[in-house]
């Protein structure tokens, strides 16, 4: 049973009442034409037709020309649900509902490729991850779980599936910490939220497991499930599994996120110089990021060390780039796995 | 020589100083050797108007409930050191940061020339737009331009607020917070910054806009949908407490101006009254209460203030 809290966000997304009106035969035929020479532009790294398509069709054209398209290969329909998914992160801005109209087009073309073993399987997981992602970039989780559950059904054994449903359980909890309740909340209401964040916490918490048992070298599921241990107020479980991949090779933001949580895990602990450290390693390989400043700041400014925390204060602002993005953010508010759309790319790239 | 430390704690000041000290310079107060004082900024008012012309003697103070003995009050002589700490993040909408500038521009102009001045604008990000200064026309120019983008850091932002002034006994330091309060990308934990602002010793004024239209953005509809965001969040009235201020809603883009006006009105007509402190000057929180006698009047001041350990 769904909860309360996906009920009630679930009602406020608009269904696809209306699927787009059929065209007339002879538009058809240039509509496919046009749409088919794109796909084989994609396939060539030639971006013009996807933004001329973009900026041109609505879904009527879009939805015709994907009928009668000459999908026959599994390489022309990866490049297909590529093109759909270029559209859609082109499109998000301006009308999430449209963008997700285009992630259920590029789904439907890679039908026949869903339950695929090897490279096609992986290409359709991947997919789904980067789809899903396109709406949590916008802290949207009702769209992003809807833009997965297509992958979910057809490949319930993929970690980064399982990753990604995590992430949208983790991010849907944020949304419903209690620490910044408002007295005007009837104590119902924020009961109510409070049962539904466990709920989401513990559905994170069982899709990292799951995404890491299925992958033990995707570090990530493990870094993100010691931050939901964390937040269920188990330091010690958070501790231990982050330890399981502290010597593993990270990239950059992997390695800033397990610094990050590891010196707040560090803090809950009341290792204050492990703390220290981790922050100070964060600051260094990062240094023009903004989380690990502020938190180093505030743990020196908790320990009695003003002075510290006002020269740190002080040179992070000083290191300060504008426009530089920084992986707590993207933790706390969704990211776009941009790393997956390149995969994406360079799978579907002659 | 004696060494002199001052450990000023904004509107809350310990100084402990010793005689003989060089470079004492002459608009620093002068104190006995190896006194303490306590300064706390405190408000007055009777039916919404302040009350002017209190001396010492009306000022009834209890430091960790000990009596104490005003011995030196200051209206209006003191000079501001204002940060204004302002919300930039897509819940305001790119017409509310016009009207923010607008108000903020209002203020800026009220200000006297010996008034400091700051700004800082945050989304998730953390931006000192201009450190405090005597020269308002560069938080003037700051002020014009912005957009509304991205997430709500307001509790970072409000601690890096907090680590900007200078320690001084002289100023009143104090942060005027405009946001919605629903913070969506702060590192620093809700149940945390209510202690941070007491450590700090700052008066917090913060602002609650009025609501924009509603938002086609999932990021901001999603934020609204959650219950437990409804409305100003508790850690936002529980530092605006612990800072001895004030929480000001605007019900309109008009009533901003009014709102920050309002503000101003009332930090200059504050009282600050300074104290030798009697009684056991343990290090952590002292709970400071101050009541007023052959006076009526509703009086709003800082709880108290924090005494740092010995290092």
């Amino acid at each position: 049973m769904r909860s309360r809290f996906i009920a009630w966000a679930l009602a406020a997304v608009p269904a696809l009442a209306v699927w787009p009106a059929p065209v007339a035969a002879q538009d058809a035929s240039a509509l496919t034409s046009r749409y088919d020479a794109a796909v084989t532009a994609l396939q060539h790294r030639d971006f013009g037709p996807v933004e001329r398509l973009t900026r041109d069709w609505g879904r009527r054209e879009f939805d015709t020309a994907v009928s009668r398209a000459r999908l026959d290969t599994p390489t022309v329909m990866q490049a297909a649900a590529l093109l759909q998914l270029e559209v859609a992160v082109r499109t998000v801005e301006t009308s999430a509902e449209d963008a997700l109209f285009h992630v259920r087009l590029g789904q439907r073309i890679l039908t026949p490729l869903a339950k695929e073993n090897g490279a096609q399987g992986d290409f359709v997981a991947r997919w789904s991850a980067v789809a899903s992602s396109v709406f949590l970039a916008r802290t949207d989780p009702v769209r992003a779980r809807l833009a997965i559950a297509f992958a979910l059904d057809h490949r319930p054994n993929d970690a980064r599936v399982r990753l990604t449903l995590g992430a949208i359980d983790d991010l849907g909890s944020l949304a419903l910490d209690v620490d910044d309740a408002s007295e005007r909340l009837v104590n119902r209401r924020a009961a109510a939220a409070t049962r539904d964040r466990a709920r989401l916490l513990a559905a994170a918490e069982q899709e990292y497991r799951t995404a890491a048992a299925l992958a033990p070298d995707l570090a990530i599921a493990r870094i993100r499930l010691a931050r939901v241990l964390f937040r269920r107020d188990q330091p010690d479980a958070a501790r231990r599994e982050l330890d399981t991949v502290r010597d593993a090779t990270l990239s950059i933001g992997d390695r800033y996120l397990w610094l990050l949580f590891s010196s707040a895990v560090d803090t809950a602990l009341r290792d204050i110089a492990r703390a220290r450290t981790h922050l100070e390693e964060a600051v260094e390989i990062a240094i023009d990021r903004q989380g690990s400043w502020m938190a180093l700041a505030q743990l020196e400014e908790r320990e009695g060390r003003p002075e510290r925390a006002r020269a740190v204060v002080e040179e992070g602002l000083a290191f300060r780039r504008a426009n530089v993005s920084d992986e707590w953010w993207e933790y706390r508010n969704g990211r776009f796995d941009q790393e997956g759309m390149t995969w994406l790319r360079a799978a579907v790239w002659r | 020589m004696a060494a002199r430390r001052r450990l000023a704690l904004g509107a809350v000041a310990i100084a402990a100083v010793a005689l003989a000290a060089a470079g004492l310079s002459a608009q620093e107060p002068v104190f006995r050797a190896s006194v303490e004082t306590v300064t706390v900024d405190v408000s007055v008012t009777r039916n919404g108007a302040p009350v002017t012309g209190l001396e010492a003697r009306h000022f009834v103070v209890r430091d960790n409930g000990v009596a104490q003995t005003v011995d030196r009050v200051m209206f209006d002589e003191v000079p501001l050191h204002l940060l204004l700490v302002f919300d930039t993040s897509s819940s305001l909408g790119t017409a509310g940061v016009r009207t923010l500038a607008d108000a903020a521009g209002a203020l800026v102009n009220a200000l006297k020339p010996t008034d400091q001045v700051g700004l800082i604008t945050f989304s998730e990000s953390v931006d000192v737009r201009v450190p405090l200064t005597q020269e308002h026309d560069r938080v003037r120019r700051a002020l014009g331009g912005g957009t509304a983008s991205g997430p709500t850091a307001w509790r970072d932002a409000l601690f890096v607020a907090t680590q900007l002034f200078e320690p001084r006994l002289d100023t009143r330091r104090v942060v005027l917070l405009f946001t919605d309060g629903r913070d969506t990308s702060s590192w620093m934990a809700a149940s945390e910054i209510r202690d941070v602002v007491r450590r700090s010793g700052v008066v917090l004024h913060a602002v609650d806009p009025p609501a924009p239209p509603p938002s086609t953005d999932p990021r901001e509809a999603f934020s609204r949908i959650s219950p437990v965001n409804a409305s100003t969040p508790r850690s936002l009235r529980d530092a605006v407490d612990a800072g001895g201020g004030r929480l000001w809603m605007a019900s309109s883009g008009a009533g901003l101006r009014e709102r920050f006006l309002a503000v101003l009105d009332e930090l200059r007509s504050r009282y600050l009254i300074s104290y030798a402190p009697t009684g056991p000057r343990t290090p952590g929180w002292h709970e400071v209460s101050v009541a007023i006698s052959d006076a009526r009047g509703d009086v709003r001041a800082r709880p108290g203030y924090w005494v740092p350990s010995p290092r």
